[in-house]
């Protein structure tokens, strides 16, 4: 698999998609002609490809098992009594009343509640979402009962001052102030959140790509949460690495663009 | 019944093991596709429901039996629910025997003269998948072979939403590219 190797992210991206069937027609194309152009990358791209046609599917050699196994549950089947499906229950009119005035009561209720944050910090809380940790991809004997886990745990407003104490007294690596800031910015504390995510930018080489692309977004949320509209715009810009964070980004930059205009 | 009783009883040849799991979930499963999934203008509903129970019942199996499949994140009802209400979907769109069968692939981007033996490149793949850890493991099972929608494999392996199941699978398919030898650590975009 050493040709494979010049394969860039962005073309197994595509790959990727294409196999997940979200490549554009017009990407396609464009990819297509781009491999009959380029021999030794073809080679490459059809060393990968054959993990989604042959790997990363169900084995056709299986479909013997599959056979038998019909055979043998239509056999046992034939001797259960029929499922009857679960009586509906219908609502009385009261009833109906009661669910009616519930709802109304609820949507009031909401309606209230939504009003109170101004709309940019309401964007940010809607466009929060937990980012897992790289560790937690590891199997659980790997993972260890510490402030990370209380962080995974959505427990924010305990997790991120642990989380900081811990990058500043050497117990940790600085990419764990990415971990604090997003607790921080679940605990609504935004002004925390901007210094820890801040303070990890200027910490050159430190953090991958893909997390680079999260430090930004999470420090838009951050000036979003802030109410610096601008200074939101300029991060989310910046979101690259990792194809669902960009869409998210890209997604709230448009959500801002109506909300300025 | 314990998870593990029940990942032994998936993966047991004995006919007696796989009889109690299907009696013991045949009902629960049947009433929820009764209720909440199959169509009440759909012809034949009880007959299908049982189809779409025995179907996903299949499946988990061969994953289990596979080794692709090596613990159970859920309750078993749980995954015989999403897996058959997925199956249902896909019959939606195809015909009923042709639902059954795996998506087609569509063509290879890369026409080659002497292509790889699928079935070396699936034991390197399953053989890279064991070294991925369990929570990527998981993730890309559930996804490529149980074939689950991203809302449930959020719900199953408890990401917090579908975007969360969605970009953590990009990490995971990044790793075992690197894995694969694909990708080395310094390549660039």
């Amino acid at each position: 698999m050493s040709e494979s190797e010049e394969l860039s992210p962005a073309l197994l991206a595509e790959i990727e998609a294409y196999y997940d069937g979200t490549l554009s027609p017009d990407a396609v194309r464009h990819l297509r002609s781009r491999l009959q152009q380029d021999k030794e990358l073809a080679t490459a791209v059809a060393d990968w490809e054959a993990v989604y046609r042959y790997g990363l599917r169900p084995d056709p050699t299986e479909s013997a098992g599959r056979d038998a196994l019909r055979t043998r549950f239509r056999e046992l089947d034939a001797t259960l009594p029929a499922v009857a499906p679960t009586p509906v229950r219908i609502l009385r009119p009261y009833r109906w009343l009661a669910v009616a005035a519930a709802v109304l009561l609820l949507l009031v209720g909401g309606w209230w509640v939504m009003q109170r944050p101004t709309p940019a910090q309401r964007l940010a809380e809607d466009n929060f979402a937990f980012l897992k940790r790289e560790d937690l991809m590891l199997g659980k004997e790997d993972q260890q009962e510490d402030a990370a886990l209380l962080s995974d745990r959505g427990e924010y407003a305990a997790a991120w001052p642990q989380l900081a104490d811990e990058v500043a007294n050497g117990q940790r690596d600085s990419i764990y102030l990415l971990y604090a800031g997003v607790a921080a910015l679940g605990a609504h504390a935004p002004a925390r959140a901007r210094a820890f995510l801040t303070d990890l930018l200027a910490a050159t080489g430190q953090y991958s790509e893909f997390d680079e692309g999260s430090i930004h977004y999470y420090l838009g949320l951050a000036e979003l949460e802030l109410g610096n509209v601008e200074a939101a715009r300029s991060q989310l810009r910046l979101v690259t690495g990792d194809r669902d964070l960009e869409e998210s980004a890209t997604r709230l930059l448009q959500e801002l663009d109506k909300l300025i205009n | 019944m314990t998870d593990q009783d029940i990942l032994i009883a998936l993966r047991s040849q004995e006919a007696a093991a796989l009889q109690e799991v299907y009696v013991r979930y045949r009902t629960p499963c049947i009433r929820f596709l009764l209720g909440r999934v199959i169509s009440r203008r759909q012809g034949g509903r009880e007959e299908l429901a049982v189809e779409l129970f025995t179907e996903s019942l299949i499946i988990l199996v061969e994953n289990v039996r596979s080794g692709r499949l090596s613990e159970l994140s859920a309750r078993l009802d749980t995954y015989l629910n999403a897996v058959s209400r997925n199956l249902y979907r896909k019959l939606l769109r195809r015909n009923r025997v042709e639902y059954r069968d795996p998506e087609q692939l569509p063509p290879p981007l890369v026409e080659v003269s002497d292509p790889p033996d699928p079935e070396a490149v699936r034991q390197e793949l399953y053989g890279q998948l064991k070294k991925l850890g369990g929570r990527c493991r998981q993730l890309l099972v559930h996804f490529y072979f149980l074939e689950l929608d991203w809302e449930t494999t959020a719900e199953v392996l408890g990401y917090k939403n579908a975007d969360s199941a969605k970009s953590n699978k990009a990490k995971c398919m990044k790793r075992l590219r690197t894995l694969y030898g694909v990708l080395n650590a310094n390549s660039k975009p």
